[in-house]
């Protein structure tokens, strides 16, 4: 049971991804459209806001698929030593990574509140990880 | 080793007599002034004939000393200027090496001296100069150099000092390693903290809902 990644770890190392993710998002979202009125003449013109907007809204998508399905570990999840896994032990695959980061962006109250099932389970799933049938593992246990 | 001057650890049997090293002082003394054959010829003869205790000979080589001063030794037996002559001959060489000796003994006199009184003061001596001294460095010479170097310290020891610093692979490498060391102990300690509170959150969850964990399907 103890190689499972318990409540706290997990919000702990979903909060430093949130952190960096609105610094990431801020920075694409504005910096381009900056640099172009500082650079140029004139307003940015639309399409570029536009664009840096898709950018900003696709990035925590792109970020959580590329971590979970690369190495199974966001930049929290790095920090704190927990991995995300399939049930098995396998690393999960693209789609299955897209899919689990599409619905925890979308529906990010039910993810959060979901949470609640960490506590109660044998293995310290939350009930995405029961929908997605994946787990979360320490990478090597700390305790003091 | 000994702490006393003029003391020695080596045994009474082994020590020269102080008659000997008197000499051997006079010799080194008869050195230092410039006479660097003191204890030839006619010293060092008298130190042989002294050294052999003959009065025969002394009062032969007395004798012929007068004999051959009177008359060129030409009134004298032939025999008795020959035998007189190597007994002379034999006393200056028994005078060189007792005075040799002598030196020798003073020489190794002197060092041992100079040792003990050395080492003396060293335990004795140093020590109570230095805390007697060291309040007074402390509260008022240290201070007045500090403040007398520290203006050419900060304008040209310290941007070289740092230069060289910087300029340093090693130093750099240490830099980099202590860095590293620093954020994962920082890291681990998180890690720990977090896990640990985990346990906790989980047993008060269990305590509050008054059940043990489900297990729930793999």
């Amino acid at each position: 049971m103890e190689e499972y990644a318990g409540l706290v770890s997990r919000l702990t190392g979903l909060i430093m991804d949130v952190v960096l993710l609105t610094v990431l998002c801020l920075t694409v979202r504005i910096l381009p459209v900056v640099a172009w009125e500082q650079v140029l003449p004139g307003d940015s013109p639309g399409w570029l806001e536009v664009l840096c907007g898709v950018a900003a809204a696709l990035l925590p998508w792109a970020y959580f698929t590329t971590a979970w399905s690369f190495t199974g570990q966001t930049v929290g999840g790095l920090l704190i030593g927990t991995v995300v896994r399939r049930n098995d032990g396998r690393e999960l695959g693209f789609l299955q990574a897209a899919a689990r980061a599409l619905v925890g962006l979308l529906l990010a109250p039910v993810w959060f509140v979901g949470l609640i099932g960490v506590l109660a389970d044998q293995r310290r799933r939350a009930w995405h990880d029961r929908v997605f049938r994946t787990v979360v593992r320490f990478v090597q246990r700390h305790h003091k | 080793m000994t702490y006393g001057l003029g003391e020695r650890d080596t045994p009474a049997a082994e020590r020269p007599g102080a008659a000997r090293i008197a000499l051997g002082l006079a010799v080194l003394a008869g050195e230092r002034v410039g006479a660097g054959t003191a204890y030839r010829g006619g010293v060092a003869t008298a130190l042989g004939l002294l050294r052999q205790g003959s009065t025969a000979a002394r009062h032969a080589a007395g004798l012929a000393g007068d004999r051959v001063a009177r008359a060129g030794g030409r009134l004298l037996p032939t025999g008795l200027l020959r035998r007189t002559r190597d007994r002379l001959a034999d006393a200056e060489q028994v005078g060189r090496a007792t005075a040799a000796a002598s030196r020798a003994d003073a020489v190794a006199f002197l060092w041992a001296t100079v040792d003990d009184g050395v080492a003396w003061a060293q335990v004795r001596i140093i020590p109570k100069i230095i805390d007697g001294l060291v309040p007074h460095l402390v509260a008022e010479v240290v201070p007045r150099i500090i403040d007398g170097a520290m203006p050419d310290i900060r304008e040209r020891v310290l941007p070289v000092v740092i230069e060289d610093l910087t300029d340093d692979p090693q130093i750099r490498e240490f830099v980099v390693e202590q860095s590293r060391g620093a954020i994962g102990e920082a890291t681990n300690r998180l890690r720990a903290t977090t896990a640990t509170a985990d346990d906790r959150v989980e047993a008060a969850f269990r305590r509050l809902i008054g059940r043990e964990r489900n297990a729930g399907p793999a």
